[in-house]
Parts: C-alpha cells; sequence; structure tokens
C-alpha cells in the first residue's frame, strides 16, 4: 500500500478546523481527539519522521504542565506556563500546518484553490508563499552557520541585548533575500506565462479520494458531539 | 526576427544609462553570444528581449525592441512567453514548483493546453533530453546541474521559437556544461533562434555564429564566430574576457610550499544523521597551500568544508591543526569559510560597524588599515548590503583578517563572475597564502582551478585523490576523472 494522500482541500479544512476548535470550543478531550487524529494522518502519510519527533515533544510539554508548574510560583510560573501551555493548545494548528506544507506541491495547491472557486489574485501569492516556506528553512541554514563562524553568542549578563542582537541578524539577511528571491521568483513565472487569462489544465487535478471521504465524516461526527456537548 | 533599434535603457535609481544607443538584429536560427564584463550591460539586452524590460522593470526606455516586426511593448507578456523562452543564471530561484514534473508541465498547463497533449510532449522532451533520472525529484535534492537542466527543459517544453540564456552556467560543473552544450547544439539544428549572455565562454566555440563584445553599455565590436575565438591570449585579457579554449593555458608545474605543516584529516568519516557521506577521508594541508577541491555534485565537498571549520562533526577520525588536536570550537576559532552567497555573512550596520562586531581585540587604527587594503574604506560608512558582489566579498575577507584567521574555505567565489573580477579575487587568496593561511578552494571554475591552485583534490565519497599536473593542466585530469566517476 502506497502512503495516504489526501486532497488539498481536505488538508486546508483540517487547519480551518483546529484553529476554529483551539481557539472557540477549548476542551480537554477535543484537543486530544484532534491531536490522535491528525498525528495517524501523518504517520501514515509520507513524513512519518517529523511528526514522531513532535508528538514526542508534545508528550514532553504534557508532562512539564502535570509535573512542573505546579511547582512553580510567581515570575517564573508566569514565564512558563505561557510558553507551555499556549505552545500546546495550539498544536492542532503546528500539525495541521505541517502536513500542508509538506505534502502538497504548488501546483496541487493551484488546482484545489481553483475548484474552490478563488481568484487569481489570491491564490498566486499563497502558492508563491507555499514556494518560499522550503527556502527560508534553506536560508536560515546558511545564516546559521555564518554566525557560527563569526561567534555570534548569547551571554548571560547581556541576555536581552544579545537576544535582540540574534533576532536581527537573522532578520537582515533573510529580508535581503527574500526581495531578491522574490524578484527572480515573479520574473520566471512571468516569463513562463502565469498571467494567461485562459482556463489552465492540471495535469494531477485534485480529487476526493476514500480517505478524504473518511476524514471529513470524521471531522463531522467530532462536530456534531460538539453541539451536542458531548465535549 | 529580432531587432533592436537604437536602444537606450536606464534603470531606477542608477546614475548613468545602463544601455547606450544598443542596435543588432538576429535572424531566425542564429546563436548570438554577448559578452563584456560584469555590468556592460548583457543582462539587459537580454531583458528586453524576453520582454522584463519593461514588463517588471520601471526604468526609462528609449528606442524600439521588435520580434517579427511587432513592437515587443505591444505584445502581451503571456503571448511574448510562448514565443521566448527564458533560461536564468540562479538555479535554485528560476522554479516556481517544488517538484520536477510540476515544473516541466507549468508553461504548457497555464496555456491550457489538453492532459494528453502535455502528457505527450512531457514524454517527448524527457526522452529528447534524456532526464529520465530527473523526473519526479524534489528541487532541493538537486544538485545545481541538474537543476538547471530542469530549467532549460521546462523552457523546451513549451517549444518556444526563441531562447534567451543569461549566464547558464555561473553554478554548473564541467559535465553539466558539457550537457548544456549538446542541448544548445541540437536546439541549433531545430531551427531555434538563440540568444546567450555569458562569462564562460570557450563550451559555445561551436555553437555562437556572432559575438556581440560590450563595454559601459555600449556595443563595441561584433566579431564572427572564427575571429573571435582566434582573439590572441593578451587580446582577450585586454578586453577582459575568460579563457576562449580550455586546453592552451600555461601549466606552471606544481608548486609545492613550505614543509610546514597545517591541516591534517586523519581517515575522518562524515554523514548526515544516519546517511554516511565521507567515509575515511585523510589529507595533509601545508602552510600556504592553496587547494583545489572537486569532485561530482552532490559528493560532499561543501560537508567537508563545513567539517574542516567546524560547523559539523566528526564521525570517525580526528582533525589536527599544526599537529594539535582541534575540536570544534578551535576549528571555529581557526578557520573561516567565505560562503558561495555572501549576502548571508554580513549582519552589520555599516562597513566599520561589520568590522568591530563580535571583535573585542581590533582597534580602529587596525580596521582602517584592513579597510584600506582592501579597498573597502571610501565606503566604510555605506550599509554592507548597497555594496556590489566584489566589494561584500572583500568585506567577509577582512573581517576574517581581523579575526586574525589561519584557514579559509572558500566555496565557489568566482561563480559568475568576468576576468577581472576573478584575477582580483586570485589575488586576495595568494596575498592570504603570503601571510601563512592555508587555503582551500571549492570551485567548478577551471580556470580558477588552473591558474591559481597549487594543489589539487579530486573527492570521492570513500577517498580523496591528489591531481598532479603533467604535460595537462589540471582541468584536463578533473574532466576525465568526472566521466570515470559518473555513475
Amino acid at each position: 500500500m502506497g502512503h495516504l494522500t489526501l486532497d488539498v482541500r481536505t488538508k486546508l479544512l483540517l487547519i480551518l478546523y483546529s484553529s476554529i476548535v483551539v481557539f472557540a470550543f477549548y476542551s480537554f478531550w477535543l484537543e486530544t481527539i484532534l491531536i490522535i487524529l491528525l498525528g495517524t494522518i501523518q504517520f501514515l502519510s509520507k513524513k512519518s519522521l517529523v511528526s514522531l519527533r513532535l508528538i514526542t515533544l508534545y508528550v514532553i510539554f504534557v508532562l512539564l504542565q502535570i509535573f512542573l508548574l505546579p511547582k512553580l510560583t510567581g515570575t517564573l510560573l508566569m514565564m512558563t506556563s505561557f510558553f507551555v501551555v499556549s505552545f500546546r493548545r495550539l498544536f492542532p494548528c503546528f500539525l495541521s500546518g505541517i502536513l500542508l506544507i509538506n505534502t502538497t506541491t504548488v501546483s496541487e495547491l493551484t488546482s484545489g484553490l481553483s475548484k474552490l472557486k478563488i481568484p487569481r489574485q489570491i491564490i498566486i501569492p499563497l502558492t508563491v508563499t507555499l514556494r518560499y516556506i522550503p527556502t527560508v528553512k534553506e536560508e536560515f541554514g546558511y545564516i546559521k552557520d555564518a554566525m557560527k563562524i563569526r561567534k555570534f553568542k548569547i551571554r548571560k549578563d547581556k541576555f536581552f541585548s544579545d537576544i535582540l542582537q540574534h533576532i536581527e541578524c537573522y532578520y537582515v539577511p533573510l529580508l535581503v533575500s527574500a526581495s531578491q528571491i522574490s524578484d527572480e521568483l515573479s520574473t520566471s513565472a512571468v516569463t513562463r506565462g502565469i498571467e494567461n487569462p485562459c482556463k489552465k489544465t492540471f495535469l494531477h487535478p485534485c480529487s476526493f479520494g476514500k480517505f478524504d471521504v473518511i476524514i471529513v465524516s470524521m471531522l463531522v461526527i467530532v462536530l456534531i458531539c460538539i453541539i451536542n456537548g458531548t465535549f | 526576427m529580432i531587432e533592436l533599434d537604437n536602444v537606450s535603457y536606464q534603470y531606477k535609481g542608477s546614475d548613468t544609462t545602463n544601455l547606450n544607443n544598443f542596435s543588432l538584429t538576429i535572424q531566425k536560427g542564429e546563436c548570438v553570444l554577448l559578452c563584456g564584463k560584469s555590468g556592460c550591460g548583457k543582462t539587459t539586452v537580454t531583458k528586453l528581449v524576453n520582454g522584463i524590460i519593461p514588463y517588471l522593470s520601471n526604468g526609462e526606455k528609449q528606442g524600439l525592441v521588435k520580434l517579427n516586426n511587432q513592437n515587443i511593448e505591444n505584445i502581451p507578456m503571456y503571448k511574448l512567453s510562448q514565443i521566448v523562452g527564458s533560461v536564468f543564471q540562479n538555479p535554485k530561484s528560476q522554479f516556481f514548483n517544488l517538484d520536477t514534473d510540476s515544473e516541466l508541465t507549468f508553461a504548457l498547463e497555464n496555456q491550457g493546453l489538453p492532459v494528453d497533449k502535455i502528457k505527450e510532449r512531457l514524454e517527448e522532451v524527457t526522452n529528447k533530453l534524456a532526464i529520465h533520472h530527473l523526473r519526479k525529484r524534489n528541487i532541493f535534492e538537486l544538485s545545481g546541474g541538474e537543476k538547471q537542466l530542469i530549467a532549460i527543459a521546462s523552457v523546451y517544453m513549451a517549444n518556444p521559437e526563441i531562447f534567451v540564456l543569461d549566464e547558464p552556467t555561473a553554478n554548473l560543473d564541467l559535465l553539466a556544461i558539457d550537457t548544456l552544450k549538446e542541448i544548445l547544439l541540437y536546439m541549433k539544428q531545430e531551427g531555434k533562434t538563440i540568444l546567450i549572455a555569458e562569462h564562460r565562454l570557450s563550451y559555445l566555440k561551436e555553437i555562437v555564429d556572432k559575438v556581440v563584445f560590450m563595454e559601459n553599455g555600449f556595443l563595441k565590436e561584433i566579431y564572427t564566430n572564427k575571429e573571435f575565438y582566434n582573439l590572441s591570449d593578451s587580446k582577450r585579457k585586454s578586453l577582459g574576457l575568460r579563457r576562449l579554449h580550455d586546453e592552451i593555458e600555461e601549466v606552471s608545474g606544481n608548486r609545492y610550499t613550505k614543509k610546514e605543516i597545517s591541516v591534517c584529516l586523519n581517515n575522518i568519516s562524515i554523514s548526515y544523521g544516519k546517511k554516511s557521506i565521507l567515509t575515511n577521508i585523510s589529507l595533509k594541508a601545508h602552510k600556504g597551500d592553496i587547494i583545489g577541491i572537486t569532485g561530482s555534485n552532490g559528493i560532499g565537498k561543501s560537508s567537508l568544508c563545513r567539517t574542516i571549520c567546524g560547523l559539523h562533526s566528526l564521525t570517525k577520525g580526528n582533525i589536527t591543526y599544526s599537529e594539535n588536536l582541534a575540536r570544534i570550537p578551535i576549528r571555529l576559532q581557526m578557520s573561516y569559510l567565505i560562503m558561495q552567497d555572501v549576502n548571508h555573512q554580513l549582519f552589520g550596520e555599516s562597513v566599520e560597524d561589520e568590522c568591530m562586531m563580535n571583535n573585542d581585540t581590533a582597534t580602529v587604527k587596525q580596521i582602517e588599515d584592513i579597510l584600506k587594503i582592501m579597498d573597502l574604506f571610501s565606503y566604510r560608512k555605506k550599509h554592507p548590503m548597497a555594496l556590489s558582489g566584489g566589494q561584500k566579498q572583500r568585506l567577509a575577507i577582512a573581517i576574517s583578517l581581523l579575526l586574525k584567521k589561519d584557514i579559509y574555505i572558500f566555496d565557489e567565489p568566482t561563480s559568475g563572475l568576468d576576468y577581472v573580477s576573478m584575477c582580483s579575487v586570485r589575488e586576495q587568496i595568494i596575498s592570504l597564502t603570503k601571510k601563512g593561511a592555508t587555503v582551500f578552494l571549492v570551485t567548478h571554475d577551471m580556470e580558477l582551478l588552473d591558474t591559481l591552485c597549487n594543489r589539487c583534490l579530486f573527492l570521492c565519497s570513500d577517498k580523496i585523490v591528489e591531481i598532479f599536473r603533467d604535460k595537462n593542466n589540471y582541468s584536463v585530469h578533473v574532466k576525465r576523472m568526472l566521466l570515470e566517476n559518473r555513475e
């Protein structure tokens, strides 16, 4: 059996769904169900390793919340609980976002969005963003190397100014390369006729498969449970 | 077919006109080469022909560019894109898609062709250009040469009449250049019109019909193929051009330096995660050595460099500096990597600020002196990102001099540089070694390798082979070994 592949529209639905659930109807059981669902999808998709690491991280955060937080007091509690709790609560959104970024090709996204009748003026910037994320990752690696060579360090006595310097050092070269790369990307898109007003063809048009049906129906069941007040 | 009539152009924000009264006619089926120093206006001409100017660039344009007797400004961009195909210098950012198949079909999908037509063309192009091994791949896994091949193939998919290429070989190794050459020859046979702006000239000898030499935005001379490739070596140097022939460069013998050992790799192995990259590599380098490192694309040259300068750890073996064991902190302390894209390693708000950053020992006087040597003193108040490519590279070297490093690693320092800039990089490196530094040089630029390095190493995954010059120069041996090591 091959890897699990989902329609891009299902993935977008998952993002929307988890954001709404996390921000509007939060409950512990709901969170657990979402994480198990998203985790299983990732595990069955080809980027299984990444999600395994992430799940471990999640477990660590849950353990931290159960065992460490009750023992802390004052400002320390405020700072740690902010990181731990907000990271944990946003976790379903991370998972669904990672799923979209790691398993979707630019042309799938274009085809999915145009099937949803989203205007081209919105599709093009969105696809460029998706295209740009892995590039940022690559650029980030280079800058990290360069900073190591120049011995940028975070010292205890100058903690905050060093952190600020660090952020700036990532930010400036990234900004420069972003403006350059976006120029070059748009040049390449334009010289290959992206603006052609005719109806585009898609070699691999997105289509709903049985997995999409299964997942969407599971989401509907959960939604019904929420409305009934089960969670 | 293409007609440029008295065209001048000035980019927005530029002090001078970048192209002056440029007139050129290109016949159907002709291959025209544009050459000259960086900034001579080559790229501007290519942009005028593929419509990027004025479409994406708002400068001041005078004169007419005509395509099949039609003013190019009256052709909508998407229609122009079906007639003119463009290949650019940077293989990293000319892909709109992240997988090769979508990239190949991108232009045809935009045209709205039926699916079976696209599939048919995809198979046809795959066979014609022999790119079976590159289908269904992730863009980020490809080497520079493979990326450029996909870029050309995806332009060829749409079957345009005219091909415009802007420095397509800037990041390619010898074999990839050979492949490109074959493809260009093939396109010429098919009667395509080709306009190519390029620094590397030797591989185009059998392809071009006409050579246009430009200087400071002016067309200086139009040569026929024969006239151009018969120019004497001193003449081409005075024009500031890269070498015209690969073979005839003086062999200067194997220069050996003082026998003081600086870097030693003892049976080292490197891996990323579980993936083993290099195994059992040993190497001795002396003070004053300039060691060229070559090898097939993706073999692990940059991993080796990252390891030597302490950015990556060893899985086996050890590294010594001056016969003392050098663990990661020491390697980071003593060595310096000049990256291919220098933009990544400049962080300061001004050139001066950049020099003082993270450096408590350098005095103002020292900084001034080094900036003067590097010809950067008059720019000391400027933002590093506002400097030109060559100036940025010199600034990176200046920083390393202030940090008093001993071991230098240059990653492709001359990709896309003209003859004069290459010579200046060469001077910089030689002056470093005169101070007793050891220099490693990863490069595909055979002209640089032949004229600068006193040693040349060919990297394989399980060994490192030293190449010696005999009556032939390094590049001849490197080419032979690349062919032997091709899977």
